[in-house]
């Protein structure tokens, strides 16, 4: 059984003035890639950098431009498009894809005398996308076509070969050609076995931009076999006639196959499922059929129906026999594509503008956006009346955005969702780099039971594993940093190779003799240095469980000197550890916090002629038969009686040539093509005795072509609708000439109509031309833009002050914003331009949104609203695409063709062969894998003066954008005049809410305001200290901070209890034990020690707290509660009000405590420490390129011998690292934040000063102070700065950078409620009635908890609640007023496990 | 540029807090869970108060003592108050957040507890109107052996200007009749309303018949001497009575077995009563309406303003 995969076939005609006139002018753009222009040899003037082979699109003619005659490109499926990473290396591998590809054409000519096109006529060619040859392989008609030259060594030395051929299918013959024919005969340059994917050698767009892939997955038909045709339409004579192609694609190895694991796929899955169940005693519900259908959809994105898969069960529901498709076709019609040129259409061009020369324009409104849902929430406004005014036009915007992300529903549950939705929106203008590695401990899971939570650990283990991520973070840290050195590397090398072939010497900034000893060799210079980083850091290789993908273990080869090393050793003494406990625990690696690299803006256009080319359908599967369940009948029922045709019946249907694996399937794919074409209809009417009615069957057919006049409807259009549900047996009708119905079945059993993606004709686009009936398939978006930059300062450096000094992060934002009017920038403009491959859902999310809103809100009263919104977007012609490539333009850096390093112009070239050598040096460490080839310098020209811009800030006009379709053609795109202000030769922007400029900023109206972005991947640090050490282990002397998200030990210090009633605030130690209150007495504050505390009768701190150096409470416990001793009175009265002030603010979204004692308890804040810092990976700043004078970059660090990239990065990045970034600490606004108050620390026993509380009084007073925007300051990769922190556990804390996604941070509960059970709370009782037996009161009964009555002066006394207090028990006078504490004392100690 | 305003936030949040009454407005209307409304209900009639604080000394309660009092509306707030803030601990500084929000809601929760207070079922006490919320809440502590040697006593309440003898007596409902401590000799009783007669009366399941005078029989063999006051009357064709003018005192010992003589024969008994009445033959609900007593009831009647 084979699969029949929906492959989408285009075609576009060229017709001998098109060719002549069109293709080679400035509205085609030509291929991208051009290997066979790689300089090599010692005649050629230019060195063979990846840059020579790169062909700007729409700069110039193409250089092939598109011949005469019909060029079909097919899309790959989906699924071959997709990369996979590997979990354990972190690279992409692509599917293998199909190689061979059978084109069939049926053809029929336009009989003029008998005004009807004659019999079809088939012929057929095979393409055999991964031939490789040296030479330009021959055509099957002697015309030779053009192929794609790839980076392979030839056996004469030239670098490039040719990729791809055709053959007519009758000479074909599969075992003809040798293996070395073939693409998998060839190594990459890592060694590793090279096949065709969807990449190419080029990249995404390669498969589907078709000047790139010409007879790879493209085919060119220039009728050569038909020697009339062909003469005709090379001459420019008159000739009409119709043809309709099918394309088949296969994998000649069934290994490559993506069906060749399905069926043990399968059957290992429903093995599982059904041991799984069989642990549970669970009842097994599901079929082999269902684990199919979720393996298809998950893996490939195919939906099969019911029949593809068979099965028979044994014992116990186990898997017997199984029958699923075994191997895949892709297959997919292009029909009725016609060729006028006679009568009056004789010489016109098809593809030819209105206005001659000119490309085609299309008038665009253009919005800007962070990410795509904010563009095109602006677009969507921009549209929108405002009844409101501006106000109410932002909160439409907010709202769409909420309904895109899908949190629309979420914002009408109290809480605070608003700002969820700012942060998250945040969040996604940034792009998340891997962060490497972090290691926790969790309690081993019973099998088939869910991974307990993270756990709490002993101290001196929790210390362990603290050692272990730390030389995990600097292995990882120093292997980003190698990455980075190794690009340098690679971008310096670019430099001297083009000087060094540059001929005449001499006129560089940095003379290539010069550069070429700073590359220097495997001793000395920068690749030495790169070299050495790489033994120093060595490698780590983690072993990974197949099956969990849980990483079991690391390895190294490298000593134990290297970072690698002692991760291992770090690991080996975690494990050590923990063998050593009883209980069962496992060490595992996860992906440590991201780092976060800033995206560049997203630009969403609408516009006429911008259909967005989802050639692979709209959604995330598509519809995939077996060949079973193709039509192969047409049952014709009407009035002259029933007839019905089979596949073979019809004369004249190609068949699959011989050799050809899955033959059967391929005929029936080919059958099935000619029974649902109306160029067959006369045919198959005619074999089915109806001959007359072929007009009608035509009609039923549909995907008649508009040129031949026929219009929209049958079969073909039937798929097409909204809503089509996919039946067996479609069935279509049709009236004139007579009536007609037609169904359309299959060979033995229930046929399935094809999916829309695979079946295609000619479709006229009126919104081009009347005449014009050839597709424009956008694929790629050219852009030129100009920003006007943040400004640097006389010496080229940012001033320290240049985000604080310029840029507010006030109360009210979350990002950095300016006040109008701006001054902050150059207000000299850049000009960048680049080339992206389009992305293909803009408003999916939109649509998609809505529907599923109304389907979880199906009574909705605006649900009638929404419907029109969806049907309105959906016909809406939007495309969206990132401006990729912008912000790396800012570091002075832009992409280039990967090729290898090697010179073949010039020889002897040392310094080229020894980075060539070092690249491939170390098993395990191919330079190549990580791309370390993928960047060039801008070193010179008006972007590298003065234009370094490490800090993207500034404002952002578009000039120029221009879209390239499928095949080459070229579209500008224009906006209307009147758009919003903007200046002259440029294209107005809408900008989305948080890129606009600031309000009254009319100067750059129009315009985009880019807030800072850092433009290295870069983290807030926000790391919990643990509350204490053990100096046992060594390496610890203090406190240590935690990696990740959940502190292997408790980072609570200790706990205030706010008691009012008191007018005092209760401190207490980490393990819950009271130590004192500060409370105002008589309007002085007044230390109090602890209740019923015998020891202490004078009240005296010191007493209680023991010597400063060795406290016998918690030391940050003991240093806070000095500090708060030595201020006065309306420092401790300024604390309180701005803990109760707190209080309205926090209102945790999961509380998830237990509910009884907190009500006992009230509210405790905990006391912890947290150490912030901004961290970019590798610890290094992009370093500038510049080199276009003595004083630039390059220049200076070949002078100052910066071999080493951290020095190279700490000097040439413009003082961006000294530049300081405001803070937020809390978010007073979210009710679900629980920062009541911080105090930062300095070294020393007396680090406080002050206190900082958001809620605190508004002008400040006594020390306790509102944070302002400058408060707390870190630099990038600079000291962390450790704060005390007053926070409420039950809620995180935030921490608010805008130039980094917000993050937060929490204790989590487990840890928090555990210290808080262990809280001996004493509640201040008075005044109460004692009778003479004693004291009687209405207490809650808790379980592991006694009462006990603490008078002053007295030890506590242990207290029943009564069963029933209000029963008299007389003999109870005289009463007694009795005042006190009433203590809560848990029972006993909890299982101690070392860590409290 | 952000999406909303936190200035505008804080400011929302802060007045919102900034007083019960604002509070309030912003809550709307509250709803108290039933549960804890039931709770708070309870304490309303002093369930669980520590009895040192109802009676501060024993001496305002000797034994064979019955105090009436009224409730403090002041004090009442002060319980609840106490009872609903119990761990919010941020409550002294006026202005707070906590204590607006506590005085937001001690209204409506105090309403729901005075609603959800227990009402003890009476066929002819309507419910408590809402225009009876303001009414004060009165009642009586009684400590006397009578609390331990008839249990189930029973209380009704009038209110002034009401007696029994009303064709409709309209009763004050009465909240709480509770006997302290499962051997205790301490009645509490609440009722909603101003108390002006309150009758203690036997538990009503002791109706009973009943004779006036009974003297064991002197020697064995003997018959006991008993007599009954019987209530003479005439009953017409069509059923309705007709009272005599007195009593007439009948002897009744020889109805008694002489084996065992605490056991009446009814039929020798019936035939005395029926003698008595001026003959005729006496039915069942003839001799349900002689023999029947009532419960013993003693009635206090307030002498004025208490």
């Amino acid at each position: 059984m084979k699969a029949i995969v929906p492959l989408n076939v285009a075609a576009l005609r060229v017709s001998s003035p098109d060719s002549t006139n069109v293709t080679p002018g400035a509205g085609f753009a030509g291929r991208t890639a051009a290997f066979d222009l790689l300089p090599h040899g010692s005649r050629a003037t230019q060195a063979s950098t990846g840059d020579t082979i790169w062909l700007p699109l729409g700069q110039g003619s193409p250089s092939v431009p598109l011949e005469t005659g019909v060029h079909l490109h097919w899309e790959l499926p989906e699924y071959f498009k997709r990369g996979r990473q590997d979990p354990a290396t972190g690279a992409i591998a692509f599917p293998p894809a199909p190689t061979r590809w059978l084109v069939t054409r049926s053809l029929a000519t336009w009989d003029a005398a008998a005004g009807r096109y004659g019999a079809p006529r088939p012929a057929s060619w095979v393409v055999e996308s991964d031939y490789v040859s040296a030479t330009l392989p021959p055509g099957p008609d002697g015309i030779p076509r053009p192929a794609v030259p790839v980076p392979l060594t030839a056996p004469d030395g030239t670098p490039f070969m040719y990729l791809g051929r055709v053959v007519e299918a009758a000479r074909w013959d599969p075992a003809a050609q040798g293996a070395a024919s073939y693409l998998p005969h060839y190594t990459g340059p890592g060694g590793t076995p090279l096949y065709l994917t969807s990449i190419g050698f080029v990249g995404a767009a390669f498969s589907g931009y078709y000047p790139d892939c010409r007879s790879v997955f493209g085919f060119w038909d220039a009728f050569a076999d038909e020697p009339g045709l062909h003469a005709a339409i090379t001459g420019n004579n008159p000739v009409r006639f119709r043809a309709s192609y099918t394309v088949i694609g296969w994998l000649p190895d069934p290994a490559r196959d993506p069906l060749a694991g399905l069926a043990d796929d399968v059957a290992s899955q429903y093995g599982q499922y059904l041991s799984q169940a069989r642990e549970q005693r669970a009842k097994v519900t599901s079929t082999p059929a269902d684990v199919f259908a979720r393996v298809t959809a998950s893996q490939y994105g195919w939906q099969f129906s019911d029949r593809a898969v068979s099965y028979t069960l044994g014992d116990g529901d186990a898997l017997a026999t199984l029958d699923v498709p075994d191997g895949t076709l892709c297959a997919g019609t292009m029909q009725d594509v016609v060729w006028d040129q006679a009568g009056p259409a004789a010489g016109v061009p098809f593809l030819a503008t209105p206005a001659a020369g000119q490309p085609w324009t299309d008038q665009v409104e253009i919005a800007i956006g962070n990410t795509t849902v904010q563009a095109v929430s602006a677009l969507v406004k921009s549209h929108l009346d405002a009844p409101g005014g501006a106000p109410v036009l932002a909160s439409y915007e907010t709202l769409l955005n909420a309904l895109q992300l899908g949190m629309l529903r979420d914002l009408e549950v109290p809480g605070s969702t608003l700002a969820t939705l700012e942060q998250s929106l945040h969040e996604r203008a940034f792009s998340a780099v891997d962060g490497g590695h972090r290691w926790t401990i969790t309690a081993t899971a019973a099998p088939g039971a869910q991974a307990s939570p993270a756990v709490t650990l002993p101290l001196a283990l929790a210390e362990r594993l603290a050692a272990l991520n730390a030389a995990q973070l600097a292995y990882d840290q120093a292997r980003s940093r190698l990455l980075a050195a190794r690009e340098q590397l690679f971008m310096d090398w670019v430099i001297y190779v083009k000087q060094f072939c540059r001929t005449p010497p001499g006129t560089d900034v940095v003379p290539a003799n010069t550069l070429g000893a700073f590359l220097g060799s495997a001793t000395a210079g920068e690749l030495h240095a790169v070299i050495a980083a790489a033994a120093a850091t060595g490698l780590l290789r983690l072993a990974a469980d197949a099956g969990t993908g849980r990483i079991t273990g690391v390895a190294t080869a490298d000593p134990a000197t290297t970072l690698a090393g002692q991760v291992a050793a770090a690991r080996q003494a975690v494990a050590t550890a923990l063998a050593g406990l009883a209980e069962g625990w496992e060490l595992d690696a996860v992906p440590a916090d991201p780092f976060w690299q800033p995206t560049d803006p997203v630009l969403v256009l609408e516009g006429n002629r911008l259909d967005p080319a989802r050639r692979n359908g709209p959604g995330q599967s598509v519809a995939v038969r077996v060949d079973g369940e193709l039509i192969a009948r047409l049952r014709l029922g009407g009035a002259p009686g029933e007839a019905t045709v089979t596949a073979g019946a019809p004369p004249g249907v190609a068949a699959p040539p011989a050799g050809m694996p899955s033959g059967p399937a391929a005929a029936a794919v080919l059958a099935e093509a000619a029974l649902l074409d109306p160029g067959w209809a006369a045919v198959i009417a005619a074999a089915a005795g109806q001959g007359p009615l072929a007009p009608a069957l035509a009609a039923c057919q549909g995907g008649g072509s508009p040129l031949d006049g026929a219009t929209a409807g049958g079969l073909y259009a039937a798929v097409r609708a909204a809503g089509y549900q996919r039946a067996a047996d479609p069935a279509a009708s049709a009236t004139a000439p007579g009536p007609l119905t037609v169904t359309f079945t299959g060979a033995s059993g229930p046929a399935l109509p094809p999916d829309p993606v695979g079946w295609n004709a000619q479709a006229a686009l009126p919104e081009f031309s009347a005449t014009r009936a050839d597709p424009f398939l956008p694929v790629w978006m050219t852009w030129e833009l100009r920003l006007d930059p943040l400004a640097r300062d006389a010496a080229g450096g940012y001033p320290a002050g240049t985000l604080a000094d310029r840029f507010v992060l006030g109360d009210d934002e979350i990002d950095l914003a300016y006040a109008a009017p701006a001054a902050f920038t150059t207000r000299a403009p850049v000009s960048y331009q680049g080339t992206v491959v389009l992305s293909k859902k803009p408003f999916v999310s939109l649509t998609e949104q809505i529907s599923r809103y109304q389907q979880e809100f199906p009574g909705d009263a605006a649900g009638a609203g929404l419907a029109r919104a969806q049907a309105d977007l959906a016909g809406r012609k939007v495309l969206a695409q990132a401006l990729d490539t912008f912000s790396l333009a800012q570091t002075l850096r832009t992409t280039i063709p990967q090729i290898p390093v090697a010179d073949l112009v010039r020889s002897p070239d040392p310094v080229t062969k020894a980075i060539a050598a070092a690249a491939t040096a170390t098993a395990g460490d191919n330079w190549y894998a990580s791309g370390f080839n993928g960047l060039t310098a801008i070193s010179a020209g008006p972007q590298a003066q003065y234009n370094y811009g490490p800090l993207r800030a500034g404002f952002l006009e578009i000039t120029r954008l221009t879209l390239v379709d499928a095949f080459g053609q070229v579209m500008e795109l224009t906006t209307a005049a009147d758009g919003p202000g903007a200046a002259a030769g440029t294209l107005p922007l809408t900008p989305a809410a948080d890129l606009a400029p600031a309000a009254g900023d009319a100067a750059n109206a129009g315009r985009a305001y880019l807030p800072p972005r850092v433009l290295a991947p870069a983290r807030v640090s926000a790391q919990w200290l643990s509350a204490r050490h053990d100096p046992a282990v060594a390496g610890f002397s203090a406190d240590f901070a935690e990696a990740g998200d959940h502190p292997a030990t408790s980072p609570v210090c200790g706990w205030i209890v706010p008691n009012h009633l008191d007018v005092s605030l209760a401190f207490y130690d980490a393990g819950g034990s009271p130590v004192g209150s500060f409370g105002l007495e008589h309007g002085a504050s007044t230390y109090r020690t602890r209740a019923g505390n015998l020891a202490n009768p004078g009240d005296d701190l010191d007493a209680d707290l023991g010597p400063v150096a060795a406290p016998r409470v918690n030391p940050h416990v003991a240093r806070l509660m000095r500090f708060v001793a030595r201020q006065p009175a309306g420092f401790l009265a300024a604390l309180m009000a701005a803990i109760e002030g707190s209080d309205q603010f926090i209102n945790p979204a999961s509380a998830t405590q237990d509910a009884s004692l907190a009500v006992l308890v009230g509210r405790p804040l905990a006391i912890v420490r947290t150490a912030q810092s901004l961290a970019t990976a590798g610890g290094v700043l992009p370093a500038s390129q510049a080199s276009t004078t003595k004083a630039d970059a390059l220049s200076a660090a070949v002078a100052g011998k910066w071999y080493d990239y951290g020095d190279r990065s700490a000097r040439t990045t413009a003082g961006l690292g000294q530049v300081s970034i405001p803070v937020r600490l809390g978010e007073l606004t979210d009710v679900d934040d629980g920062l009541v108050a911080f105090l930062p620390e300095e070294a020393g026993d007396a680090p406080y000063s002050v206190v900082y509380a958001a809620a605190g009084p508004a002008a400040g007073a006594s020390g306790v102070l509102r944070p302002g925007p400058d408060t707390v300051e870190l630099t990038l990769n600079g000291p962390a700065r450790t704060f005390t922190m007053i926070v409420d556990p039950r809620a995180p804390v935030h921490v608010t950078t805008g130039i980094l996604p917000t993050v937060s941070m929490q204790v989590p509960p487990d840890q928090y409620l555990r210290a808080m059970r262990e809280l001996s709370v004493a509640f201040t009782t008075r005044p109460v009635l004692a009778g003479q037996p004693g004291l009687r009161l209405p207490l809650p009964a808790q379980a592991g908890f006694t009462w006990s009555w603490v008078a002053a002066g007295d030890a506590p006394a242990p207290l029943a609640p009564p069963p029933a207090p209000d029963v008299p028990s007389y003999g109870y006078s005289p009463q007694q007023l009795l005042e006190g504490w009433l203590d809560l004392i848990p029972d006993s100690p909890q299982p101690s496990d070392g860590s409290q | 540029m952000t999406m909303f305003s936190r200035a505008a936030r804080r400011e929302a949040i802060t007045s919102a807090f900034a007083g019960p009454a604002a509070v309030a407005a912003t809550l709307g209307e509250v709803t108290v869970p039933d549960d804890l409304a039931a709770w708070l209900g309870r304490l309303l009639t002093l369930a669980g108060v520590p009895f040192g604080y109802l009676v501060p000394d024993e001496a305002m309660l000797p034994p064979e003592s019955i105090r009436f009092f009224r409730l403090d509306e002041q004090w009442v707030t002060a319980l609840l108050d106490g009872a609903f803030s119990l761990g919010r601990n941020l409550t002294a500084q006026a202005g707070g957040a906590s204590a607006s929000l506590d005085g937001a809601l001690l209204g409506p929760v105090a309403a729901s507890a005075r609603a959800a207070a227990p009402l003890r079922p009476r066929a002819e006490v309507a419910p408590p109107g809402p225009a009876d919320a303001g009414a004060p809440w009165t009642g009586f502590l009684l400590r006397s052996r009578i609390v331990t040697d008839y249990p189930g006593l029973g209380v009704n309440v009038y209110p002034a200007g009401a007696t029994p003898a009303d064709p409709q007596p309209a009763l004050l409902p009465v909240r709480r009749l509770d006997r302290l401590g499962p051997r205790g000799d301490t009645l509490l009783c609440l009722v909603h309303g101003e108390a002006y007669r309150v009758d203690v009366h036997q538990a009503p399941e002791l109706l009973h018949y009943g004779i006036d005078d009974y003297a064991p029989p002197a020697a064995a063999g003997q018959g006991p001497s008993a007599g009954k006051k019987l209530r003479t009357f005439r009953r017409a064709a069509d059923g309705s009575v007709t009272f005599g003018p007195g009593t007439v005192d009948v002897a009744i010992g020889a109805s008694f077995r002489p084996r065992s003589p605490r056991v009446l024969r009814l039929a020798d008994l019936a035939t005395a009563l029926a003698a008595a009445n001026g003959g005729g033959p006496v039915d069942s609900a003839d001799m349900g309406f002689a023999m029947t007593e009532g419960v013993g009831m003693v009635s206090f009647v307030s002498r004025g303003a208490s």
